[in-house]
């Protein structure tokens, strides 16, 4: 416990020729003169106070001893092994520490020794008194020496009120009640000074609202020259559990969505986390798609934000993020990591199987001898293959039958080898004799496990 | 039938079949990408070449303009500093480079330089070059002005880039949209923000480039009537 050095005596400059000494606070150096009076420390506590033995002279001495002689007084620390050489204008640093164990009136001589007899003793007076009795009622307990606010949630009020008791058959004055180290007092706090009867005592609360990014907090309550340690755990409450929602009820291959993250509730503190989608093909045989991606970065995870007391959520910086659904049936699974989560958000939505989807088809007789017809598009079931074709004169009459194919194998052997799912380029070449000119337009059927799809009518060009 | 053709039987049909391919993007990173899949559903090729300033493909011809040359799949020339604007005519293109001014017909590997005068600000060309086209803006707005500087057509509220179409439309941006304008003066309107740029990405296809505060964005607009869609384009895998 150190003792503020406002209690130091006004008295002349404890001096010995070019030996002077100055008691410190950490800040501030005061003159020390024959006595130094350490004030009233609590009984069973123990005071401290920090000195400075100044050479002031203009040749350099060397402290050989520093020694208290007094019950309860020792020298806790010397910034220096003994025997010390002080230059002219510098200092040796050392500190007085006083065990008190009963109430009572303490003093002790400090002597410093210099090995040119330059010599300085000082008298340590000190009073232990009866402390005022600090206790905990409701919100925190006494663990390790110190009031344990317990567990409290970041950005999360929590009080602990204390009760300062005078436990003696005389009024005490407490003239300083203060907190360090986050702590505040709930308003009206405890007004000093205070002159507590025999027996009767005060009541308080202190609060501590944790902040985002810690994980611990502690401080002291302060209590004349009492230190009370306050202390505590800090936990970050998991993100509350997003909704993840889509600009569509239903989906579809080959199409473009956007996805967004909301928050029912604003989080206390910022987090920061990864949106992720997985595909899983429910054609037999696909094990993936590798079009089905968020669209920034073509990445199947984009990181997020959100920030402290904000529910708006950025995905990769913007309020929304657009995916491709691919062109394989299955379903596509949006899974949130990275940060704690009150509840698992994970949401799929379905990609069901359709009939091909044709995106472009064209007929061309710009070649002799044959006719061909051109056809993009994806089967996300992966069964293409059978197909018919119609031609029809430039007068409209239908040409013979309809012309029936089943390019089942090419299809197999090329989406054997796609990774990014089912679309596909079709050309497909009919040899003619004859004025292919006068062939006219073409219907074409292509039929997968889903059902059929129809070119419509061709023209050729 | 009296018809003397011979269709050819089921067992003589053939089919190939490949991935489809929508035409070249330019990519953020200055490289030019080629653009597999179907309309809504995309995925980027590897590099086909890099530091390229601007590029346009068509069904049969793919140019891409670097600092100091025009590059094509089968040959490369010299041309001024700057990008390029591309129009395409079978294997054959205008290229016009707005930094010099200069106006040129790509052919066969070789960039041939083509007389015009025509004032304003030139920000698209359209056509042969005994019949060209331009689009341009001038102090009175964005006009479309054909040979002898006929204006034919006005566009109001013209604020960013233009393509001329081949089939005589047109797609221009507002300052907060895109707007297809059919020959018949119809249009079809996109809220797409701020276009900074359009290119031909392949035959059906334009892309798109909205300048959206920090961030840029590739979208692919296909425009063959009857199948116009936005779609946003992906961004190279980091």
């Amino acid at each position: 416990m150190k003792l503020a050095s406002a209690l130091v005596l006004l008295a002349p400059l404890t001096a010995s020729a070019q030996l002077a000494l100055f008691s410190f606070n950490g800040t501030t150096e005061t003159p020390v003169g024959p006595t130094y009076n350490f004030g009233s420390v609590a009984t069973g506590s123990t005071g401290t106070a920090r000195f400075r033995a100044h050479n002031t002279g203009n040749s350099p001495i060397t402290i050989s001893t520093i020694t208290v002689s007094g019950f309860g007084f020792s020298i806790a620390a010397v910034n220096g092994t003994l025997p010390y050489p002080v230059a002219p204008g510098n200092f040796l640093e050392f500190t007085v520490q006083l065990m008190t164990t009963v109430p009572a009136t303490y003093n002790a001589n400090l002597q410093i020794n210099t090995i040119s007899q330059i010599n300085l003793s000082v008298i340590l007076l000190a009073s232990a008194v009866t402390p005022p009795q600090l206790a905990a009622v409701s919100g925190c307990t006494v663990s390790n020496g110190a009031f344990d606010f317990g567990s409290v949630q970041v950005g999360a009020l929590h009080l602990c009120n204390f009760s300062l008791f005078n436990p003696t058959g005389a009024s005490m004055l407490i003239s300083n009640i203060s907190l360090t180290g986050g702590f505040q007092f709930q308003q009206p706090g405890p007004a000093t000074p205070l002159m507590l009867p025999a027996n009767q005592g005060t009541m308080f609360t202190v609060e501590i609202t944790p902040a985002c990014g810690t994980a611990s907090f502690s401080g002291s309550l302060i209590v004349n020259s009492q230190v009370f340690p306050l202390t505590g755990g800090a936990i970050t409450p998991p993100l509350p559990k997003p909704a993840i929602t889509f600009d569509s009820a239903s989906f579809s291959s080959g199409e473009q969505h956007t996805v967004a993250l909301n928050l029912p509730s604003a989080p206390p503190c910022a987090a920061a986390g990864n949106l992720n989608l997985a595909f899983k093909s429910t054609v037999t045989g696909v094990s993936g798609d590798s079009s089905i991606v968020f669209l920034q970065g073509s990445s199947p995870s984009l990181p997020f934000t959100v920030a402290a007391n904000s529910t708006a959520v950025l995905i990769a910086g913007q309020p929304t993020a657009m995916f491709q659904t691919g062109t394989t049936a299955g379903m596509i699974t949006f899974t949130v990591t990275g940060t704690p989560l009150a509840a698992d958000p994970t949401t799929s939505i379905t990609i069901p199987p359709a009939v091909i989807s044709i995106d472009l088809s064209t007929a061309s007789n710009q070649r002799a001898g044959e006719l061909d017809l051109e056809v993009a598009g994806f089967d996300n079931t992966y069964s293409a293959g059978a197909m018919s074709f119609t031609f029809f004169s430039t007068t409209g009459a239908q040409i013979g039958a309809p012309v029936t194919a089943d390019f089942s194998s090419a299809f197999e052997t090329y989406f054997s080898t796609q990774l990014a799912g089912s679309s596909f380029l079709m050309r497909v070449s009919f040899p003619i004799q004859g004025n292919q000119a006068l062939v006219g337009t073409v219907q074409a059927t292509l039929k997968n496990a889903a059902g059929d799809a129809p070119t419509g009518t061709l023209t050729f060009q | 039938m009296k018809f003397l053709w011979l269709l050819a039987s089921a067992a003589s049909a053939c089919a190939q079949i490949q991935p489809p391919q929508l035409g070249v993007m330019l990519a953020p990173d200055r490289s030019a990408r080629p653009v597999y899949g179907v309309t809504g559903s995309v995925t980027l090729g590897a590099p086909a070449a890099t530091g390229i300033l601007s590029l346009g493909c068509s069904k049969l011809l793919c140019l891409m303009k670097t600092d100091s040359s025009i590059l094509s799949p089968s040959g490369i020339a010299a041309a001024p500093k700057g990008p390029a604007w591309f129009s395409f005519n079978g294997d054959s293109a205008l290229v016009y480079i707005p930094q010099v001014r200069q106006l040129a017909r790509w052919h066969d590997n070789q960039l041939d330089p083509v007389d015009f005068d025509v004032p304003g600000e030139i920000l698209a060309v359209r056509g042969a070059p005994d019949q060209i086209t331009f689009a341009i803006r001038n102090d009175a707005g964005v006009w479309i002005v054909g040979p002898g500087n006929t204006v034919l057509q006005s566009l109001p509220g013209a604020t960013g880039p233009v393509l001329l179409l081949d089939n005589g439309g047109v797609l221009f941006a507002s300052s907060d949209a895109l707007i297809l304008r059919r020959p018949n003066t119809s249009d079809l309107r996109f809220e797409t923000g701020p276009v900074a740029s359009l290119a031909w990405l392949g035959e059906h296809y334009v892309q798109v480039g909205v300048q959206a505060r920090t961030r840029e964005s590739n979208y692919a607009l296909r425009i063959d009537a009857g199948h116009e869609r936005l779609f946003l384009l992906p961004e190279p895998a980091q």
